[in-house]
């Protein structure tokens, strides 16, 4: 009996020790202003010139800057960043940024014009072999430079008459450039930092380790524990440090998007990215005022290895891509208001995609025979994709599409992010599930990684004339005409069906009330500097 | 007239006074010949010309029309989140789990007991050796060490894949869901001898002191008839006990490997899966996490008692009621 009370006693001590603070995480974290957000998986590097991901550029665009700043609200407004203000010439060929006079990065050192052309000259030197540096091909003479045909940097129409003052070149009338500078491969790096770890054209340059990273952003990053955080600070050296309400983040790199939900529920995290389907019904039952879900311009594929025997067949493509199914993976498997896609750009404004794709299980398995392949010799697949457990349903539903009307033999191979980005590259593979969100408001976003050897391209595909037309719409100044040559681009492209389209995407996420300043945005990238939390 | 009683009628006798043991080792029967014998006889016949698939179906066949549906004469257990049966997904899972448990048990069986039999007939300096050997192994994280090891078996399980299905010409979607396994197998079975060689070793070392070896040796036998007739029969008792109460242990262990996406590869399942899939759904579908987790229990727990009763039949000595 005595023991009875012993352990009932413990056990009364436990409970009342554990109540002491019955406030949630966020509940705290909220009065100290830390967002404290998912964000998916670990981040393969924070370098701006080596990231291609979302979940990087997720980080990146809280610890540094570009020359323009996004709009909490509005995306066709752009905000004076790095750059004070900026001009342009009548058929948007010649810019220039005058960079403000009180820009310092985190350290202390000024930022200065020198800064971005170092971070040009880097992410363009062909031996630093960075995937994205098609981005700055807007430049006079940067696709010149980055395939070796010139070994001169100063062929690149960038300049810096003074220490504040950027004046670029381009090779089309290109309206859109603020939109560009917003993105992390047109961001400046520290020239001092970067060289203090290394040489320029070092690719895996230890200077974004915490101890070493200097920023210029809102925020700067204070450490990284592999597996559970990666914390960013308020950079007091800032110029809009005056501004910033929040006083950290706190991004959790959490893979399953089902214990990330339940993270966000249990009052864990402020907002997550991503939300999984079968969560979306869940939070509208109980917590409706924290599901938001709005419309994104992404788009989902599979992309395929046009050099493995597997699939270089275009008419195997084809009979893949016919044979999905679109509308029953959305309907039943993402149920987020998603819409099949008949094509990889989604449309935007005006540009409407060809109608490439649809649903036709008779004309996928004629296309199959043709090439060879029925239930008595199977065609043999290998579809890789990432470890997280809602692309593995997609996979699998796709899988047994496959195989229950065409007889195909697929394996679903599985890594985690970072393997998965490296299979991919050294194109490992033969289908590949993956997608592409867009980095401004434009569809060449999407179109101009399908280039001959683009660094997001990743299927060995190329076609000249696919090039060629793309070259000929970004002379085109009249946008509804450049539309229309970009749209005959596409369905060239749709022609050989390097990627089979899948969807196009709406974003679901959690986000709590709390959060103040995060309005929606086509592209899901909301800045970071105009958030503040309320108190519980 | 009395007549004389093996050890194993003994025991036999002695477990068949064990309820618990019985009624587990029923339990353990039926759910043995459900997920073997069932799909099986479920199977016989395509499609075109018997009526047996319509009672079982085919566990990867996905209707992403009939997701979610609860139990129901076509669906005997329901449909899951990709419309594929429960039920059948729920066998044929159990074989994989099932099957991971006896072979990872039976490698470790025939690597422990030669190895540790072996260390402690010798004895000396061999014996020391090779269990400082054993200890190192111990002193590695186990997990760590499957997951590297099957990763490394994995390169090759391609090449045999494609030995198996072209060059041989077996069954290529039974060779994928074999080569599939062996990894992990391999695996398991290769490093999960290691407590196994510390009993024996210790058995051979109490055993090699007893009478009758002493005659043995006297009477001139050779070291592996001492081993084989003598050292072996007699240590099979405990041995026994101990592969009884490990086979959950693997399977705990193929579950665990499986929750980490280490494990078999989609569309096939195992428990593990089930159980890791079934999680994801634990707010919208709970009966997706339910059902696999009551067959793995009652499966575990009728294991344990079984090796439980087996320890109180063949060793009385060590039973304590």
């Amino acid at each position: 009996m005595l023991r009875i009370f012993h352990i009932s006693a413990v056990f009364a001590l436990t409970l009342s020790l554990i109540s002491c603070d019955q406030r949630r995480t966020v509940d705290r974290a909220s009065e100290e202003k830390v967002l404290l957000l998912g964000n998916g998986d670990e981040p393969k590097e924070l370098d701006p010139q080596v990231v291609t991901g979302v979940i990087e550029s997720n980080i990146i665009n809280a610890l540094f800057e570009g020359l323009c700043v996004r709009h909490p609200e509005n995306e066709g407004v752009h905000l004076p960043g790095m750059a004070e203000r900026w001009e342009a010439n009548a058929d948007f060929t010649q810019w220039t940024f005058h960079l403000r006079n009180d820009a310092k990065w985190s350290d202390g050192t000024p930022l200065t014009a020198a800064d971005f052309l170092f971070a040009f000259e880097r992410i363009l030197t062909p031996e630093f072999g960075a995937k994205y540096a098609e981005m700055l091909y807007y430049l006079k003479g940067a696709q010149q430079f980055h395939q070796g045909e010139s070994d001169d940097f100063s062929s690149v129409s960038v300049r810096a008459p003074d220490p504040h003052t950027l004046e670029l070149e381009l090779v089309a009338p290109t309206p859109f450039l603020p939109d560009l500078t917003m993105h992390y491969t047109w961001f400046p790096v520290p020239k001092h930092c970067v060289l203090s770890h290394g040489e320029m054209q070092t690719k895996h340059n230890p200077w974004t380790r915490p101890q070493h990273i200097v920023s210029n952003g809102p925020f700067q990053l204070t450490s990284w524990k592999f597996n559970q955080y990666i914390a960013a600070e308020a950079n007091p050296n800032y110029w809009d440090a005056a501004r910033l309400k929040l006083k950290g983040i706190k991004f959790l790199p959490i893979k399953n998007a089902y214990t990330e939900a339940r993270m966000f529920f249990d009052g864990q995290l402020h907002g997550t990215y991503t939300l999984a389907p079968e969560m979306i019904r869940y939070a509208k039952d109980t917590e409706p005022e924290s599901l938001r879900q709005e419309p994104y311009f992404a788009s989902y594929f599979l992309r395929c290895n046009v050099t493995s025997p597997a699939v270089q067949n275009p008419k195997i493509r084809r009979a893949l891509a016919l044979a999905i199914d679109r509308q029953a993976i959305i309907d039943k498997i993402l149920q987020g208001g998603q819409s099949a896609a008949y094509s990889v750009t989604p449309p935007i404004g005006e540009y409407q995609p060809p109608k490439a794709i649809e649903y036709k299980l008779s004309e996928a398995k004629a296309l199959l025979k043709e090439a060879g392949f029925g239930p008595d010799n199977p065609l043999r697949l290998k579809l890789l994709a990432t470890d997280r457990d809602s692309t593995k349903r997609i996979c699998e539903a796709v899988q047994a599409m496959w195989k229950q009307e065409l007889g195909v033999d697929c394996t679903i191979v599985q890594f985690e992010w970072k393997t998965y980005l490296d299979k991919l590259t050294k194109l490992q593979y033969d289908v590949c599930f993956g997608g592409w969100s867009a980095d401004y408001p434009d569809p060449t976003t999407f179109l101009d990684m399908w280039k001959k050897g683009g660094g997001n391209n990743r299927t060995g595909w190329f076609n000249n004339d696919y090039d060629q037309q793309l070259k000929t719409a970004a002379q085109c100044s009249d946008p509804a005409e450049r539309f229309r040559l970009l749209e005959r681009a596409e369905a060239t492209m749709m022609d050989e069906l390097p990627s089979l389209p899948l969807f196009w995407a709406t974003t679901n996420y959690l986000l709590s009330p709390q959060v103040q300043g995060w309005h929606p945005l086509l592209l899901n990238q909301h800045p970071y500097k105009f958030i503040d939390l309320t108190q519980p | 007239m009395s007549t004389s009683h093996s050890l194993y009628q003994d025991a036999w006798l002695r477990l068949r006074r064990n309820s618990m043991a019985i009624v587990s080792l029923g339990i353990l029967t039926v759910i043995f010949l459900l997920c073997f014998a069932l799909p099986f006889i479920g199977s016989i016949g395509t499609p075109e010309n018997s009526g047996f698939e319509h009672w079982f179906k085919d566990p990867n066949h996905q209707d992403l029309n009939k997701t979610f549906l609860p139990a129901s004469a076509e669906h005997w257990l329901g449909t899951d989140q990709s419309g594929r049966d429960i039920f059948a997904r729920l066998l044929y899972g159990g074989q994989i789990s099932l099957l991971v448990g006896l072979v990872a048990t039976s490698f470790s069986l025939i690597i422990g007991i030669s190895y540790g039999s072996i260390a402690g007939y010798v004895g000396g300096r061999t014996d020391a050796l090779m269990m400082r050997f054993v200890d190192i192994l111990y002193g590695l994280p186990f997990l760590v060490l499957v997951i590297l090891f099957s990763l490394l078996i994995s390169e090759y399980m391609e090449s045999l894949t494609t030995l198996l299905r072209d060059d041989w010409g077996w069954n290529a979607g039974f060779v994928t869901r074999f080569t599939n396994l062996i990894p992990l197998f391999v695996a398991i079975g290769s490093l999960g001898w290691l407590t196994m060689a510390r009993m024996a070793r210790a058995q051979t070392l109490n055993i090699k002191k007893q009478e009758y070896v002493e005659a043995a040796v006297s009477l001139g036998l050779s070291h592996r008839q001492i081993l084989t007739r003598h050292i072996l029969p007699n240590m099979m008792g405990p041995i026994i006990v101990y592969a009884t109460l490990t086979v959950p242990g693997f399977i705990l262990f193929e579950a665990s490997l499986s929750y980490l996406g280490l494990g078999v590869s989609s569309p096939n399942s195992s428990w593990g899966i089930l159980l890791k899939d079934g999680a994801n759904y634990m707010e919208t579908a709970p009966q997706l996490l339910i059902i696999p987790s009551v067959l793995f229990s009652i499966t575990l727990f009728a294991l344990n008692f079984l090796g439980d009763g087996l320890r109180d039949a063949l060793d009385p000595k060590a039973a304590k009621d």
